[in-house]
Formats: structure tokens, C-alpha cells, sequence
């Protein structure tokens, strides 16, 4: 199984829109996909499930030794797509828990996952690259950081950067993914210039090629709690998500880092 | 671009990137080691073992009774919990003074001592055990009390994998475990 973490330094990049279209896309191709919502404001939950308030979820899995694996995966009607909510455990909305209080309970978790037959482990975490967000990428396989293609969000790049550096002492296995643009406007001259800034500074492997649109499909599929997907219209931006998911095969695949699992 | 290249500092941002893409370099670690080297002897155990058959008659003397000494700790691991080391005293002092650290105590990546105001071989062994069954550099905590938190710190020396142990009153934050990595990296660099 390949676990990736959906993180990035700031809030309001997209990270829940990215992780559930993308965890979609891996489902739709067949892999078998477990999305984990570990963003104490449970947007993937409140997507995804009417429910999600009542379900018992990951932050209830790491306050309470005694919950099984059993209770937390949620299937959908895509039979090779399941979910975990954030769950109940309101004690770390606060984000209580210092960087390295987790690392443990993630890891078997992660581990736990794995044993259920899960090819890919999508996690959408909380902004920051602290407490139990680190804790998560520091047990993850691999990372990948959405950013919004606007100039504001460009320039805090450089600490997003030394965040990963200094998780990869971590966790020296970790991959980068990269990062993938998010909330890209054609229409805006500053957000091409944003993503072109990007573009002309990183290293070619360090971005994603593909870059997310910012389209109004997007909260309309929030709206109906639905992966854009299956909305009417939303076949362009499906294509989208299915060049990210290419793209992650082929970085994975390039590096040899961890060998992806074959479709069922 | 006027809007971004002001902000950041392209070459900085690059080399940044770069490192990321860059495998991070690891010492092997031996997960078969038993945890120390060759001088390692065993432990100081004055407990004596519990005799098999206590309702047995007990026979009587026939000579003078031998008065038992006792018995002596092992010569290495008697060195072993007061081993001090002046690079190592900055450091020390940091800990204490600064965190309230206590007990601290360093072993290389063979679980022999380098640094101990410890005095307890025991916690050596289960501090080197705990870091190898992590199965890479990540610190390890072990809450013991209230206000009695073992950290144990691995750092990667070009000695080889280096441990820092140490009971602190609360939970070190990852800046600070970071801050102590480094620190112990600089001691043993010296």
C-alpha cells in the first residue's frame, strides 16, 4: 500500500478538494482507495457523508486505543472507494498534541490500514506542517502539497520547503511528490504569473505539470457531497484529477521509491 | 513576476527543492545487534532468585558459616554509569538548566556509553532497544510519570548513529527535540 499525505503550510489551498477528486480518480481506476480525513474540521466527512458528525473517525482512533478498524471505515457506493471521518474527538480541534505525540498511533494505524487490502491511503491533513499533521507525513510514503496559484501563497513557499526538510529527518523515506497548483485562474494575469514564478524557480520533478482550475463545479460537488466526477459537466475537471493520479503513478514508477500496487 | 521574485530568494528556493528531491543519507542500522558491544558483561542483579524448593529442610552446618561478600558490579558496567565527557558538558548544562532535564545519558550506535549521569544500565538497554525497533532516526518518547518524560533523541554522526537520552518534566516540542539534535551533532563533531 502507498500512503499520501495532502499537506501544505497554509489553509484555504485546496487540500480537501485535491484529496477527495484525486482519491476519486484512484478509485475510478480501479485501485482499491481508502480516503482518511484528518483535518480536525472534517471537510471530507461534511463532503462526503451526511453523517460525518456522527461517525466515528481518525481523531477517535488515536484518543481511543480501544477502537477498531472496523468502526471507522465508511464504504461508499464505489466499491474500491471507502472513507474514515475526522470523528468526534474534539479535544485536538484545538490542535493539541506537539509534533511527535502521535507518531506511534499513526503509524499503526497506517499499518493497520495496509493489512485491510488497500492499495493507496489518501490523507487529507490539517494546514500546518505541525502536531499530528507532522506526525502523519513523518509516516507517510509520500507527500504532495497543493498551492494556490496566486502570489501571496507563492511566497510562502520557501517555509513550506524547509518544513519538508526538516520532516525528511524524519522520515528519511518520504517522497515528495511535489507541489501541484491549485485554484489556477486563466482569466487572472497575477495567477499565471504566480505559476509561471513557480515554474521558473523549482526543479522540473518539484511540480506538478498538471495544475487544478478553479472552476465553480467545485462547490457546487461540495454542495451536493459529491466528488466532481459525477456531477453533469464535470467530465473536464474529472480529466483533471486523472492527469494527477497519472502523473503520481509516473513519479512513483520514475524513482523506483516504492513500487505502486497493481489495479485490481 | 514582479509580484513574487521580490519575496523570495529563487536560488535558496531551489537549493531547498533540490534537497528534497535528494535521498537522505541514513546509517545502517543492525536490527539483529543485541543492543551492546562485546565488553557489555550483563546487569547488577541484587535480587537473588527465588530457591527453587523453599520448604526443603535446610542442612545443618558442619563448619564455620561463610559470611557472603557482596557482590561486586561488573568493572564495565560500573564504568559505564560515570562516564563524562568534556565535550558533552555545554550540552548538559543546556538540558538542565533550560528543560530541567535529568538523568541524561548518551550511547553510540553499539549501546556502549559515551555520557551518563544516569546510573541505570537498565534504561541504556531499553533506550537502544526502543530507537532500533523505531527502524530509522525518529526520536522515541516514553512517558513514565506526571512529570517524568524519557526522550530518546537518535542522531546520525559521521561516528555512526548516536543516542541522547534524557527525563524531562514535559513532553519536548519538535522544535526543541530538533534544537537538541543539533546541538548533540555540533558536541560530537568536536
Amino acid at each position: 500500500m502507498i500512503s499520501i499525505a495532502i499537506s501544505s503550510q497554509k489553509g484555504g489551498v485546496g487540500k480537501t478538494t485535491l484529496s477527495i477528486n484525486l482519491a476519486h480518480a484512484f478509485a475510478r481506476a480501479g485501485f482499491n482507495t481508502l480516503l482518511v480525513d484528518a483535518d480536525p474540521q472534517g471537510s471530507v466527512g461534511l463532503s462526503l457523508t451526511r453523517q460525518s458528525r456522527l461517525l466515528a473517525g481518525f481523531y477517535d482512533y488515536l484518543a481511543d486505543p480501544s477502537i477498531s478498524m472496523d468502526r471507522l471505515i465508511v464504504p461508499t457506493r464505489l466499491k474500491t472507494f471507502s472513507l474514515v471521518a475526522a470523528g468526534q474527538a474534539s479535544d485536538y480541534e484545538a490542535g493539541n498534541g506537539s509534533s511527535g505525540s502521535h507518531l506511534t498511533r499513526v503509524r499503526t494505524f497506517l499499518s493497520q490500514v495496509s493489512t485491510r487490502g488497500y492499495d493507496i491511503c489518501i490523507i487529507d491533513t490539517a494546514a500546518g506542517l505541525f502536531g499530528i499533521s507532522n506526525d502523519i507525513i513523518s509516516s507517510a510514503n509520500a507527500v504532495m502539497v497543493p498551492q494556490q496559484a496566486e502570489p501571496l501563497g507563492i511566497r510562502s513557499v520557501p517555509k513550506l520547503l524547509e518544513g519538508l526538510n526538516r520532516i525528511r529527518i524524519i522520515n528519511p523515506r518520504l517522497h515528495v511528490l511535489g507541489i501541484c497548483l491549485t485554484m489556477l485562474q486563466y482569466n487572472l494575469q497575477e495567477s499565471h504569473e504566480a505559476a509561471a514564478a513557480l515554474r521558473e524557480i523549482l526543479p522540473e520533478e518539484m511540480l506538478f505539470k498538471t495544475a487544478v482550475p478553479r472552476d465553480d463545479i467545485f462547490i457546487r460537488a461540495s454542495a451536493k457531497g459529491l466528488p466532481v466526477a459525477i456531477l453533469e459537466g464535470g467530465e473536464i475537471t474529472e480529466n483533471v484529477f486523472d492527469a494527477i493520479r497519472d502523473e503520481i503513478q509516473e513519479k512513483l514508477k520514475k524513482t523506483n521509491h516504492q513500487p505502486f500496487p497493481q489495479k485490481i | 513576476m514582479d509580484t513574487i521574485n521580490p519575496w523570495l530568494d529563487a536560488s535558496e528556493v531551489r537549493q531547498l527543492a533540490e534537497k528534497l528531491i535528494r535521498p537522505v543519507e541514513q546509517t545502517q542500522v543492525d536490527s539483529q545487534d543485541p543492543g551492546f558491544d562485546t565488553s557489555f558483561v550483563g546487569f547488577v542483579d541484587n535480587n537473588e532468585p527465588a530457591k527453587e524448593s523453599a520448604a526443603q529442610e535446610i542442612p545443618r552446618a558442619t563448619t564455620a558459616p561463610v559470611i557472603p561478600q557482596p557482590v561486586a558490579a561488573s568493572p564495565t558496567l560500573a564504568a559505564a554509569t560515570r562516564v563524562s565527557d568534556a565535550r558533552f558538558v555545554n550540552l548538559r548544562n543546556r538540558l538542565t538548566d533550560d528543560l530541567g532535564a535529568k538523568e541524561i545519558f548518551i550511547l553510540n550506535h553499539t549501546g556502549a556509553v559515551i555520557f551518563d549521569e544516569s546510573h541505570h544500565g537498565r534504561l541504556h538497554f531499553i533506550a537502544r532497544d526502543l530507537i532500533l525497533q523505531a527502524g530509522q532516526p525518529n526520536n522515541v518518547r516514553v512517558k513514565f510519570g506526571p512529570s517524568a518524560n524519557l526522550e530518546l533523541i537518535p542522531c546520525v554522526s559521521p561516528q555512526g548513529l548516536v543516542i541522547l537520552g534524557a527525563l524531562f518534566p514535559i513532553p519536548l516540542s519538535f522544535e526543541k527535540i530538533t534544537g537538541i539534535r543539533q546541538a548533540l551533532s555540533q558536541a560530537l563533531s568536536v
